[in-house]
């Protein structure tokens, strides 16, 4: 595993390097100023409490949908 | 090739170093590799390597396979229909699925009712979105008791005409269709703003109307997100992985010259993806299988093996075939998530492919700008500071920004940007070939032309002097001779109809992704395969990695069978940010040494030879000193003791390492295009004539495809210039041209005379040493068709798309 992180393992995002995830994976925001981001649960830019999913949303354990992260599933 | 201003930026944190830390080699060789531009500056360059790195390759002249014009592997295949993309899969017993969309910008759903829906004949299943912790995933597993009203606790607030809110299976597309339409929906409306600048005004309808704000922000990279939202204002972002602001701008102002300070304006410009977003899911109890239209297989496994918690080895993604993502094709997606929730509740196939229309609402869009540009300069042509403000609307989405091509281009001293996102009642944005680049490119290059116009320069001498990009130099020089390049007083043709001739370059960072990896295999039969989950997304990756197998073990490409596009195989990178070709071919080109290795092995020890003394070239292994020594390399995978040989590579660190992080490397990759217009001054009609286009992407592995990438490019760039524009009615947030006939891209009689010149340029970087060339051949072309423009009639326009009507305003014709 690698060190962890503190975003939401449902929060997604594209910049121009590619997708980046949060969960257990290191965040890279190359560039927050065009990168685009979703929230795995809804399929959309918003969280399943209605608010927009972002890197600085999306690491507030206070949210209700935050979900840690885990262990990666590989099998 | 080096940043001008790398002396003068902070650089942030490296991404992540500490997670995975810089690869150690426990042995290591030094190589001398090809540097520079043939025919201009090449040298050698001597690097430390892994011992396991293939010999250096030599410069494109000097090989056989690699460089050369090659036609497309799988092209026999497209042209003939034989070809599948997602949409031609069909699957025993499967269902077609339909989303049920919002037709409000803004509303709250009071109540959902899908009973009719369900009971439709032919309708096998129903999912609702729900708006809760695990609300796309099913909570009632078992379908025993499926729900069929909702309550407005449970159900999203719409945002955006399109949004999805739920959708069915069925045994037809028409029923699916009509099916979904029973579906009774209660909306409560409310007010809603669609406009950039109405958006931004105290007063105006919030999108989002409280924000939880937290700590860390700053990801891996030490960037610090923009977290600050008032109203529908969130930003400004004022940093990036090049740093921050830097020197002191006021200083950088008061030292100039001449200020020149201007506004500019770019449109909404949506994908248009010739195949549309879409997916087959295939729940099965031991293995989801996914055949999707993505520039990203692996990420697509990822996101669904995390949302449906399974194993990533109990998901497989496909793509075989793909027509068009350009940044939008990322990730599961809203619909590749419900074909998968509809698949699982009725235990058959799930076929769910967006129309025109949707495509347009909710697959994504290049967000649009709106950027206050200041820029100072001396009368010897330095810029003595920058200062940019931009704002942009991604709708309900954040990214709108206007990338980094005012900050890292030109060598300045003094700069400082702020870009603020602006919440819309619109679709969300997506990431779109050179994201924000395109637009930046808009405004900068103009303001360059103009400073040069000021300066009595040529545009081209101008940046001669103040871009010390060294291709990019090469580029301006060849681009210019190919074009014929001689400037001309603006507006100065007698007549109507006005002829103009402008140009633009571009700037994009060489990124790579190290989650690259590939297998080669060698069989006994003498055929070869490679395998990797990279998938083809039109660009002819295919054929690259055939020729690097093809060029390293002495045959052709059409001796290699390529396997990619299914996560079965080794992951490879997602295809965006024009990291492919410099990504997966080092991995491929190393494993295929790494399989040439084994078979030579044991050839070596059939004829009792030094390893060091056996190659493979012209279809044949042979030994080095001894002539005799011979045969076919069929013959020689004969002699195999098993009944395939096997290496598996993964893409390693840059030589040389990289320029921040794990992925950041040394060398941007520079652009130049002149283009050459006619503008008819009674009618405002603009006629892009010619394009040059000079590029370069490191090694050209097929020259033929590169010049197809870039005539995808240029074309792109004349439609977002001259056509593209996302116009939403005011008074109900629809898209009034949700189609590709309002909705206009270039067709054949507006596609221009298009003439590449490409530039082989070596940086030692890999084992192939290729760079990727979609972002680059994007990012000037609306910037050079600006300047023609201008140069044509002698006014200048500041607002995208160039349409007639804003000639004619701008020549004061009513």
């Amino acid at each position: 595993m690698n060190s962890p992180t503190h975003y939401c393992r449902f929060l997604r995002g594209k910049n121009a390097y590619g997708t980046v995830e949060g969960g257990d994976k290191p965040f890279l925001n190359f560039d927050p100023a065009t990168t685009t981001y979703w929230c795995l649960r809804t399929m959309g830019p918003v969280g399943p409490d209605g608010q927009p999913a972002h890197l600085s949303n999306c690491g507030n354990t206070k949210r209700k949908c935050f979900a840690a992260p885990e262990v990666e599933k590989e099998s | 090739m080096a940043n001008p201003n790398k002396k003068k930026i902070v650089l942030p944190v490296a991404p992540d170093t500490e997670a995975h830390g810089p690869v150690k080699h426990l042995y290591s060789k030094k190589v001398k590799l090809p540097y520079g531009v043939p025919g201009h500056n090449l040298t050698e360059m001597e690097r430390e390597v892994s011992i396991d790195e293939p010999p250096a390759l030599p410069i494109n002249e000097k090989l056989n396979v690699l460089g050369k014009r090659t036609k497309r592997v799988d092209a026999i295949y497209k042209v003939t229909g034989a070809a599948k993309y997602t949409a031609d899969i069909q699957l025993p017993g499967m269902l077609f699925g339909k989303f049920l969309r919002s037709p409000h910008p803004h509303a709250i759903i009071k109540s959902l009712d899908v009973s009719a829906a369900r009971r439709y004949p032919g309708v096998r299943a129903v999912h609702v979105l729900l708006m809760e912790p695990g609300g796309s995933v099913e909570r009632d597993s078992g379908h025993d008791a499926p729900a069929e009203t909702y309550n407005m606790d449970q159900l999203p607030r719409l945002r955006y005409v399109g949004q999805p809110i739920a959708a069915v299976a069925a045994e037809s597309q028409y029923i699916a269709n009509e099916a979904v339409k029973l579906i009774k929906v209660e909306y409560e409306t409310k007010p809603f703003v669609l406009e950039l600048d109405k958006a931004r005004k105290k007063g105006a309808p919030i999108v989002f109307e409280e924000v939880i704000e937290d700590g860390g922000n700053e990801g891996d990279v030490g960037v610090k997100a923009a977290d600050e939202q008032k109203g529908n204002l969130r930003g400004p972002t004022t940093g990036s992985f090049l740093g921050g602001p830097r020197g002191d701008v006021e200083k950088g102002f008061a030292e100039a010259d001449f200020v020149l300070e201007k506004e500019y304006r770019t449109q909404v410009q949506t994908h248009c993806c010739l195949e549309t977003h879409g997916v087959v899911a295939d729940w099965q109890p031991d293995l989801l299988t996914v055949y999707a239209s993505t520039q990203n297989t692996a990420g697509v496994r990822d996101d669904l093996a995390e949302l449906f918690g399974l194993p990533k080895s109990k998901v497989r993604v496909i793509t075989e075939y793909m027509g068009g993502g350009f940044g939008s094709k990322f990730g599961a997606g809203h619909f590749g998530v419900m074909a998968t929730m509809l698949s699982k509740k009725a235990g058959r196939p799930v076929k769910l492919m967006l129309d025109r229309e949707e495509e347009h609402l909710s697959a994504g869009n290049r967000p649009n700008s709106h950027q206050m540009l200041k820029m100072g300069f001396r009368n010897d042509g330095k810029i003595t500071a920058i200062d940019l403000t931009s704002y942009g609307t991604a709708g309900v989405g954040l990214g709108a920004g206007v990338g980094r091509v005012a900050q890292d281009m030109y060598e300045c001293p003094n700069f400082r940007t702020a870009q603020y996102d602006v919440f819309t009642h619109a679709g969300p944005g997506a990431a779109f070939r050179a994201p924000g680049n395109v637009q930046g490119v808009f405004a900068l290059e103009q303001m360059i032309d103009e400073a040069a116009e000021r300066l009595g320069m040529d545009p081209v001498k101008y940046r001669d002097l103040i871009d010390k990009h060294e291709v990019r130099k090469i580029q301006r020089m060849k681009g210019a001779e190919a074009f014929g390049w001689k400037y001309k007083k603006p507006g100065s043709d007698p007549g109507p109809i006005k002829r103009g001739f402008g140009m633009a370059q571009g700037h994009w960072t060489r990124f790579i992704n190290l989650n690259s990896s590939a297998t080669v295999r060698i069989n006994k039969d003498g055929s070869v395969a490679i395998m990797s989950s990279v998938q083809d997304i039109g660009t002819g990756t295919k054929t690259i990695l055939a020729q690097v197998v093809a060029e390293e073990l002495g045959l052709m490409a059409e001796d290699i069978t390529v396997k990619i596009g299914d996560t079965l195989y080794p992951d490879g990178p997602g295809s965006g940010g024009s990291v492919t070709a410099g990504s997966i071919t080092p991995a491929v080109r190393n494993a295929a040494y790494k399989a040439k290795m084994e078979l030579l092995g044991q050839v070596a020890g059939a004829w009792d030879v030094e390893l060091s003394d056996l190659d493979m070239k012209n279809g044949e292994v042979f030994s080095k000193t001894d002539s005799s020594k011979k045969m076919s390399f069929g013959e020689a995978t004969k002699k195999m003791r098993t009944n395939q040989v096997m290496a598996t590579a993964s893409r390693p660190d840059d030589y040389g390492g990289f320029e921040i992080g794990n992925g950041i490397g040394y060398g941007r990759l520079g652009s130049v295009q002149f283009a050459e217009v006619l503008v008819d001054t009674e009618t405002g009609f603009i006629k892009v004539e010619r394009v040059v286009a000079a590029h370069s992407c490191g090694r050209p592995l097929n020259p033929l495809q590169v010049e197809s990438q870039i005539n995808g490019g240029v074309i792109m760039g004349i439609g977002y210039a001259l056509y593209e524009d996302r116009i939403l009615d005011l008074n109900t947030g629809y898209q009034v041209n949700a189609n590709l006939e309002q909705y206009k891209l270039p067709y054949s009689k507006e596609i221009p005379q298009i003439e590449t010149v490409l530039i082989e340029h070596y940086g030692a970087f890999s084992s192939t040493d290729a760079s990727g060339i979609g972002e680059p051949a994007n990012i000037p072309t609306a910037g050079a068709i600006a300047n023609a423009v201008y140069n044509a009639i002698g006014v200048r326009l500041y607002e995208l798309p160039l349409t007639p009507q804003k000639v004619l305003a701008a020549l004061g014709v009513s």
